[in-house]
């Protein structure tokens, strides 16, 4: 159990680095931190996505400048709301729907503010998120999760 | 085994003499002769192995030093075509670096090595190495300050569009628009975009017209930039003071 919680706080610290350097220029229109948060929120408890979330919306807020509805809130309520579905629904095919549902809801809240902000920009991504979720997802499940996938 | 007479007193005396030197005194001097050149053989070979090991290192080391040169000379000529644009312009430009961006995508903002320290203010402009518009800043501290660059959906900067049209520059994330632009001047696409700054005595290009759009609800053309400027991740980043 450690060991699976130290190697998720590995990869959202790299997450977030991805994020402040910007290694991939502005040619990937994804946040990193928010699908990781999204990733842990999925896949660890309530308690544990909660930290993690208060942690890395915090850290977002100390870099971000002015922002329009702080990430911590944001972060807060993405885990509050996985739970609260995962709780309800057990199929398989909710947490597609949890993770597009969740991509689309946070374009919403980041762009409530931004007028001149282009429909292109938002489906770029939308799109992308999801793509990069689901490659990201397949890469940590086999390192952090190997264990609890042999014993499902 | 059948052997000629001659050949026969050959092999037997070649035989003798083996049998001479494999006994005699002289044994121990054809050993040492064998092993010392033996042992050269071997010691040439690990001599060898090692040059080429070296010179492989080497190799390694001259492909960075000969990439590391080729950035300092690609950053030298962006240096001197800054420095010919500040003798040009006859301005002070002021050479920064982006330490972190924004983490959000949703906005465009650097935090760049410069502050009051460096005699930053608000609302200095950023240009690029040629002198292109890259963005302003927002805010000061003691050793950093906040740059917005122009596709950030807050920026905002009165622009003018050829010779005399009016208008309002404003960031779109992938680009920028030009706003409050009345539908009935003249806009043509590739018009190029400019400010003038109250401190500053020459114009600063911004970018060209991309798209014009008129649309039947609306009193301003709806117009989108194609920036001119680098792309401030990969360059350094001059304030003009």
């Amino acid at each position: 159990m450690k060991d699976k919680n130290i190697k998720i706080i590995i990869a959202l610290t790299v997450l977030f680095l991805f994020d402040v350097i910007k290694p991939f220029r502005y040619c990937l229109a994804t946040e990193f931190i928010f699908l990781g948060i999204l990733f842990v929120s999925l896949h660890c408890s309530l308690y544990f996505s909660l930290c993690t979330g208060i942690v890395c919306g915090y850290l977002k807020d100390a870099l971000s400048y002015n922002p329009a509805i702080p990430g911590i809130i944001v972060f807060v309520l993405l885990c509050v709301y996985v739970d609260y579905i995962l709780r309800h629904f057990q199929r398989k095919i909710i947490k597609i729907f949890i993770i597009i549902s969740a991509v689309i809801m946070y374009t919403f809240f980041c762009n409530m503010y931004h007028t001149t902000v282009t429909y292109g920009f938002m489906l770029f991504f939308i799109s992308q998120s999801i793509l990069i979720f689901f490659l990201m997802n397949h890469f940590l499940e086999k390192w952090i999760l190997p264990q609890e996938e042999n014993d499902e | 085994m059948y052997l000629p007479a001659k050949l026969k007193f050959k092999y037997i005396a070649l035989g003798c003499i083996l049998l001479v030197f494999l006994f005699s005194p002289f044994h121990n001097f054809i050993t040492h002769i064998v092993i010392f050149f033996s042992r050269q053989h071997i010691i040439n070979q690990e001599t060898a192995s090692r040059r080429i090991e070296e010179l492989q290192k080497q190799n390694i080391l001259l492909v960075f030093k000969v990439r590391q040169s080729q950035f300092l000379q690609q950053e030298n000529e962006r240096l001197k075509q800054a420095l010919r644009l500040q003798e040009e312009k006859r301005c002070t430009l002021v050479a920064t670096r982006v330490i972190v961006f924004d983490p959000s995508v949703w906005r465009r903002i650097a935090v760049i090595n410069s502050g009051r320290n460096h005699g930053m203010r608000e609302g200095l402009i950023a240009v690029d190495t040629r002198g292109f518009l890259v963005g302003k800043i927002i805010e000061v501290q003691k050793n950093y300050s906040r740059l917005m660059l122009i596709d950030d959906p807050d920026f905002s900067l009165p622009v003018l569009i050829g010779n005399d049209t009016v208008g309002m520059l404003k960031g779109s994330l992938d680009g920028a628009k030009v706003m409050y632009i009345d539908n009935t001047e003249h806009v043509n696409e590739h018009d190029k975009i400019w400010c003038r700054i109250a401190y500053v005595n020459f114009p600063i290009y911004i970018g060209e017209i991309k798209t014009t759009r008129k649309s039947k609800n609306s009193l301003f053309w709806d117009i989108e930039v194609n920036l001119l400027s680098e792309n401030p991740l990969l360059y350094d980043i001059f304030i003009i003071k």
